[in-house]
């Protein structure tokens, strides 16, 4: 009796198993038609041409999680590098952002497969440098895909060579639509605001200082503060409708993200002032998207994680092929505004791109 | 002799052996990856974090109870020692205070358990979220970063291979001499066999809990050490939920059981090393993580099967010895 049992419980963990080996050898593709040998199709100024590749490179990129459209984004985009240069990606994502521990040691078994480049974007700035210094160990370059940063400190520390970092600058982000909104104002200017995310996060503070810096370009801008929304709607539109009570000529109010804008601007909205306060925001999620078409908020900056990942592979395969220049080490992703001007057609553009953009 | 201990060994173990053994084989022949020097001793350096914890479970299980909170104990204690060594204190000190503030968690868990004989469900479930709650509270909700090298290299350090392997069969050797040879091990079966007749002979109860307790939170304290040292931070969100999970799958799966009055060391050593293969196995052969959730929750429902069929035939057993 008891034999019988545990026969059989083996027996279907075993045939547990037989149904991954299905899917993965249904996903094994004949190699395809080699491409490349072009310009980089997102970064041509700045990285230049991408050599056709000498063999199907093996691939790994490590992601933080596959359960929402962001990391899906990544996904595409690694996906569609991989078709279109002809190397070889397995893509590994830890269950959710918080399986710090769980992602390191997907890392570990990765680098059991030999990769001949690890692409990685991990959850917290110090969650895999073991598993990293390991990869090192064993000469396996590594690039090291937005967010979470391994600084050449950590590098040196950690004995950690990371080959190439690919992201986007926050500090971007913010300059390029306080840019758009202080020449929609024209030289009148008048007082501008920024409502900031968690202080102390990197993107908060980072897109606090390019405000900032971007502010003080302008002499008809006055910036009159920044204060902290911390990335939620509700407290956002506090802040706003207060500061709206404090200073009626109030011109512009540049959210640090599209959650923070939005409620910025149904403050503008419940005081009457849409015509008078312009509100930026910054990621184009698809409400923010929505309320630029609707001509509510003035405009919004794309995050632009597709191309990352796509860039990644592109840099992947210089690196590989030796071609690899070496002031490239921080590869910044190009950026651009979207207003009602060209939303329509951007959102065209990136659709395929961008899960958030399928409904539209 | 010795061959008859061998044998009884065996038919006891064989179904997690062969598991094991099974699951190996069949990812050592289906990826040219899987058996490496590197791989295996991957596998093994995995299993240290849940084998650990596991460790202290195992008794807590022995009694009848759970302890729900151990992730929560992990993240926490790895904070305040962070925070005690960022101070300025000796290491050897800060992981002393480390494993103090371990042990309180678990005491207050016992106390509450045995003194106000409440279901340990419920109690280390509440404790799982002030813990948690402390550790976020402590450290601001951000990871505390650097620590002395002696810590991390005594920790998650490399000396041939990983030193938190070598920890792990320390403390799992220990583990096993409390457990065998120890009082303290066998009253821990026995309150969980049958409560009324460890007090009928004379046994501590609430002392027992208590000390249950305070063993789970060591343990938990000893983890967060090797996991802030494998990653150079203290996290507040660390051992959040798959960490406590495996470490009370894995002493089920190895064949302790749920309502207590057993323990297996051996077992509870294979079923953390079943888990550690299969997640490295999955990864190797490249199945995405939402399939491997799926492949560790059959695992254990199937483990929790076998338990309760194991104890209905002991339950049938024992009436006709009775009758």
């Amino acid at each position: 009796m008891r034999k019988k049992l545990l026969c059989s419980l083996i027996a279907l963990v075993l045939l547990g198993f037989a149904v991954p080996i299905a899917f993965a050898s249904s996903e094994e593709k004949a190699p395809e038609k080699v491409v490349g040998g072009k310009m980089s199709k997102y970064l041509p100024d700045q990285i230049g041409e991408i050599p056709v590749p000498s063999k199907r490179w093996r691939i790994g990129c490590l992601e933080k999680t596959l359960i929402n459209d962001f990391w899906l984004d990544m996904k595409n985009g690694y996906e569609d590098a991989e078709k279109e240069y002809g190397v070889d990606i397995d893509i590994y994502a830890a269950p959710s952002e918080a399986d710090i521990l769980i992602q390191k040691q997907i890392l570990d078994d990765m680098i059991a497969k030999n990769y001949d480049l690890i692409c990685v974007s991990p959850i917290t700035d110090t969650n895999i440098l073991a598993a990293l210094k390991t990869a090192t160990q064993r000469n396996i370059p590594i690039i090291n895909v937005m967010d979470a940063y391994i600084s050449p400190e950590a590098q040196k520390k950690h004995g950690i060579k990371i080959a190439s970092f690919v992201t986007t600058d926050f500090a971007e982000n913010s300059r390029l639509a306080t840019r758009f909104v202080a020449e929609k104002l024209g030289k009148e200017g008048g007082e501008i605001m920024h409502i900031m995310g968690l202080p102390g996060g990197r993107a908060a503070e980072e897109r606090k200082r390019g405000y900032l810096e971007e502010v003080a370009k302008y002499p008809q801008l006055k910036n009159i503060g920044v204060w902290p929304g911390d990335w939620d709607r509700k407290k956002s539109m506090d802040i706003a409708a207060d500061v709206i009570q404090s200073h009626p000529n109030l011109r512009a109010i540049i959210g640090a993200n599209d959650t923070t804008g939005l409620g910025a601007y149904q403050a503008v909205k419940n005081a009457g002032k849409t015509n008078q306060i312009l509100v930026a925001g910054i990621d184009a999620i698809p409400d923010a998207i929505r309320s630029v078409m609707n001509d509510e908020l003035v405009c919004t900056v794309p995050f632009m994680q597709y191309q990352s990942a796509y860039i990644a592979i592109e840099s992947a395969i210089q690196i590989l092929e030796g071609k690899f220049d070496p002031a490239n080490r921080e590869i910044w992703v190009y950026q651009e505004v979207w207003h009602k001007g060209n939303i329509k057609d951007k959102v065209a553009e990136y659709k395929e791109q961008f899960s958030g953009l399928k409904d539209f | 002799m010795k061959t008859g201990y061998v044998f009884t060994f065996l038919r006891k173990h064989w179904g997690i052996i062969a598991t094991l053994v099974g699951i190996s084989l069949f990812f050592g022949l289906s990826s040219q990856y899987f058996f490496t020097f590197y791989n295996l001793l991957n596998i093994l350096n995995h299993t240290t974090i849940t084998l650990i914890l596991a460790m202290g479970m195992v008794f807590v299980l022995a009694s009848g109870g759970i302890d729900l909170s151990v992730g929560s104990t992990l993240g926490f204690t790895g904070v305040a020692t962070a925070l005690i060594l960022k101070a300025g204190t000796p290491p050897l000190l800060a992981a002393l205070c480390g494993i103090g503030i371990g042990a309180l968690i678990g005491a207050v868990n016992g106390t509450i358990i045995a003194k106000f004989h409440l279901q340990p469900f419920i109690v280390t479930l509440g404790m799982l979220s002030i813990v948690r709650g402390l550790a976020l509270v402590f450290s601001n909700g951000k990871p505390i970063y650097g620590f002395p090298g002696i810590f991390t290299t005594f920790f998650a350090g490399h000396v041939g291979i990983p030193t938190n392997i070598y920890l792990t069969i320390a403390i799992v050797a220990f583990g096993s001499i409390v457990a065998n040879k120890t009082r303290f091990g066998l009253y821990a079966k026995s309150i969980g066999g049958s409560e009324a007749s460890a007090h009928i002979c004379g046994v501590n109860i609430p002392l027992i809990v208590i000390l249950i307790y305070v063993q789970s939170g060591i343990f938990a304290s000893i983890t967060s050490f090797i996991y802030m040292s494998m990653m150079d931070a203290a996290e507040p969100l660390a051992g959040l939920l798959t960490e406590w999970l495996e470490a009370i799958a894995a002493p089920i799966i190895g064949g302790n059981s749920l309502s207590g009055g057993i323990i297996t060391i051996f077992g509870t050593i294979i079923g953390a090393l079943i888990l550690a293969t299969v997640r490295s196995g999955l990864n190797i052969f490249g199945v995405q993580p939402f399939y491997q959730q799926l492949f560790i929750g059959l695992i254990i429902i199937i483990s929790v099967i076998a338990d309760s069929i194991r104890q209905r035939r002991s339950r049938l057993s024992r009436e006709r010895v009775v009758t």
